[in-house]
């Protein structure tokens, strides 16, 4: 990735808080002034994860468009101590962020663009937002839709079953080679069976009352998705436990019936991608996609123009390195 | 409740080689200036949080404390290709210049974690600073330097669940040695972070700093021993514990709770 755009750093007002941002400045704008929100996740601070955010904001500011990161209240950049910063308060953040970021920057569409718990934030966001707050359209990566992965803050995170941990020792792989390996892994195991353990005695502890509500909202998710009446673009890693889980306890065969909306979501499947697209090929393939994908924005399109109307096929991607979609959350390889 | 610090977010010098900056300052007169040496890639990401919390928490009990993104990584200009051990000393050594100047402080001390506390030891030799605080830093770049190389075929395994990886360590050498980049799980390794870390001399036998309080995990006692031993005999008053903290650098939820009380405690004899 060059460094090619410029940037500016934001001090975004929300509340009795502030948000740190920046924003990549794109060089020239032909046509509508299109902006990405770029909420962060639960961890790595506004550049994301091997500085994804950072590079997915470096590409779509070079292809002419706006694009805002900027950290939660009271955490990394931002100003101020916020320890137990809630689901709500994340939403929050990211509406007070889109309202800022058209306002500021007289934005004409403005789109979210979200990867696992930062997607769920978004479409929470765009489902809560006020006109000055809307989302025209969202970028979904590997969202996080499925309620049994909230155990405890580390939300992503899958509660550790006994099943599931008899399954993957004795039912999966080689038994035989993994017997062999046992002497020579002792290293690791020395550190991995006590995390094991923890996780298996995770379930008994008390809860944190934001979990129960955590785990509502990431319940909602699906229903957010279905509602949300603009287009939108579903990525997933194709190695990803998201992408099973979508597949499995969101939309088994599509049940919400995303394939019939008005404008059904673009599903792309990443080869070989994993949770955070953590390589090189797998970082391209996202910004070629989210790339290919707001073109529906910019081409043609007379300013001031929000969404496309109800039916229209949404801009597709170009074909990716070998999958990708059908609408509804039902993915096929391409041939 | 009357704030008692200010923090800034600044780009420090010009596009387009600027280092994304983070100054927090008591209201009163700071006693003493740290500059936080972050550590490398994913171990940067997993400890952001905590080191910004306690530079919030330090800026309150009157330190003024300058976070930086080292060049090409973070918010900071350039790509991860053109990261050096090189310019990582150089980002640290515009970072303490920053924080002198802005502040004016007369004390200052340099905190470096891993990959950091190793920039912080090279770097002190022009920085000056009056004491370090090293956390579980990397001694020997060239050991580190292979265990990144495991962290793509770990990655492939465990994340991609590939049953056999796709290039070995040796295929990564061989490209980093034929003047390519090798992606470490998204991050690019440089041909020339490759050679700085494998060329890199042992870590200096002149102590880096009057006073160093040197924080380890008890595995990196070993490392740890013969450094101090040298420094000491030459007048450093070098200060270690060995906690049994967990590796928070791998696992984005630990805080380093007990790394953090014992600095705390020890900056404030400072």
């Amino acid at each position: 990735m060059t460094c090619g755009s410029m940037t500016e750093l934001v001090a975004i007002p929300s509340g009795k808080n502030q948000l740190t941002g920046i924003v990549h400045l794109p060089a020239a704008v032909q046509g509508p002034r299109i902006g990405i929100l770029i909420p962060c996740t639960n961890i790595p601070p506004k550049f994301g994860p091997h500085r994804l955010f950072w590079s997915v904001a470096e590409a779509t500011s070079q292809a002419g468009f706006y694009a805002l990161r900027y950290d939660n209240r009271g955490t990394d950049d931002s100003p101020g101590v916020h320890d137990n910063l809630t689901f709500a308060d994340r939403v929050t953040d990211a509406r007070t962020a889109m309202g800022f970021f058209r306002r500021q920057y007289s934005l004409d569409v403005a789109v979210g663009w979200g990867l696992c718990g930062g997607a769920a934030v978004t479409l929470h966001a765009a489902a809560s937002a006020r006109t000055a707050e809307m989302f025209d359209g969202l970028v979904l990566c590997n969202l996080l839709a499925a309620p049994s992965t909230v155990w405890d803050k580390r939300v992503g995170a899958r509660i550790v079953k006994p099943g599931d941990v008899v399954r993957q020792i004795f039912l999966t792989g080689n038994l035989l080679r993994k017997l062999r390996q046992i002497p020579h892994k002792l290293d690791i195991y020395r550190k991995s069976v006590p995390k094991l353990v923890a996780g298996l005695l995770e379930r008994f502890r008390r809860t944190d009352p934001e979990i129960p509500r955590m785990r509502a909202a990431i319940a909602s998710c699906g229903q957010l998705l279905y509602q949300f009446p603009r287009p939108c673009l579903l990525l997933f890693g194709e190695k990803d436990p998201a992408l099973r889980l979508f597949r499995e306890e969101v939309n088994p065969d599509d049940q919400l019936g995303l394939a019939k909306k008005a404008v059904p979501p673009e599903c792309v499947l990443i080869s070989d991608g994993d949770h955070s697209f953590a390589s090189r090929v797998q970082t391209e393939e996202v910004i070629r996609n989210t790339l290919g994908w707001l073109g529906q924005f910019s081409s043609d399109r007379p300013t001031g123009s929000r969404a496309p109307s109800p039916g229209e096929r949404v801009g597709s991607p170009a074909p990716s390195v070998c999958y990708v979609t059908e609408n509804g959350g039902v993915f096929k390889k391409l041939a | 409740m009357v704030e008692r610090r200010t923090m800034k977010v600044f780009f420090l010098g010009e596009w387009p080689r600027r280092l994304y900056v983070a100054l927090h300052e008591p209201v009163r007169p700071a006693r003493v200036g740290l500059v936080f040496c972050p550590p490398l890639w994913v171990e940067m990401e997993r400890t952001y949080k905590h080191f910004a919390r306690w530079a919030k928490k330090l800026a309150d009990d009157g330190v003024a404390v300058l976070r930086y993104q080292p060049y090409g990584s973070g918010d900071s200009d350039g790509s991860m290709s053109n990261f050096s051990c090189d310019s990582a000393q150089a980002d640290a050594l515009a970072a303490a210049r920053c924080l002198r100047e802005r502040t004016g402080v007369k004390t200052l001390g340099i905190v470096g974690l891993r990959f950091g506390g190793s920039i912080a030891v090279h770097s002190a030799s022009v920085i000056q600073p009056d004491f370090l605080v090293l956390w579980s830093p990397i001694a020997n770049l060239r050991q580190y330097c292979r265990e990144l190389l495991r962290m793509r075929l770990q990655k492939e395994v465990i994340h991609q669940q590939c049953d056999e990886v796709k290039v070995t360590t040796s295929d990564m050498v061989k490209e980093l040695e034929a003047g390519s980049c090798v992606d470490l799980m998204g991050y690019d390794l440089s041909p020339e972070l490759y050679r700085q870390m494998n060329a890199h001399p042992s870590w200096p036998e002149s102590p880096p700093a009057g006073r160093v309080l040197w924080l380890d995990l008890p595995h990196g006692r070993r490392n740890a021993d013969p450094i101090v031993k040298t420094w000491r005999e030459r007048g450093c008053r070098v200060e270690t514990e060995y906690s049994r903290e967990a590796a928070f650098w791998d696992d984005s939820f630990t805080a380093p709770v007990r790394f953090e009380a014992l600095s705390s405690k020890w900056l404030e004899g400072q």
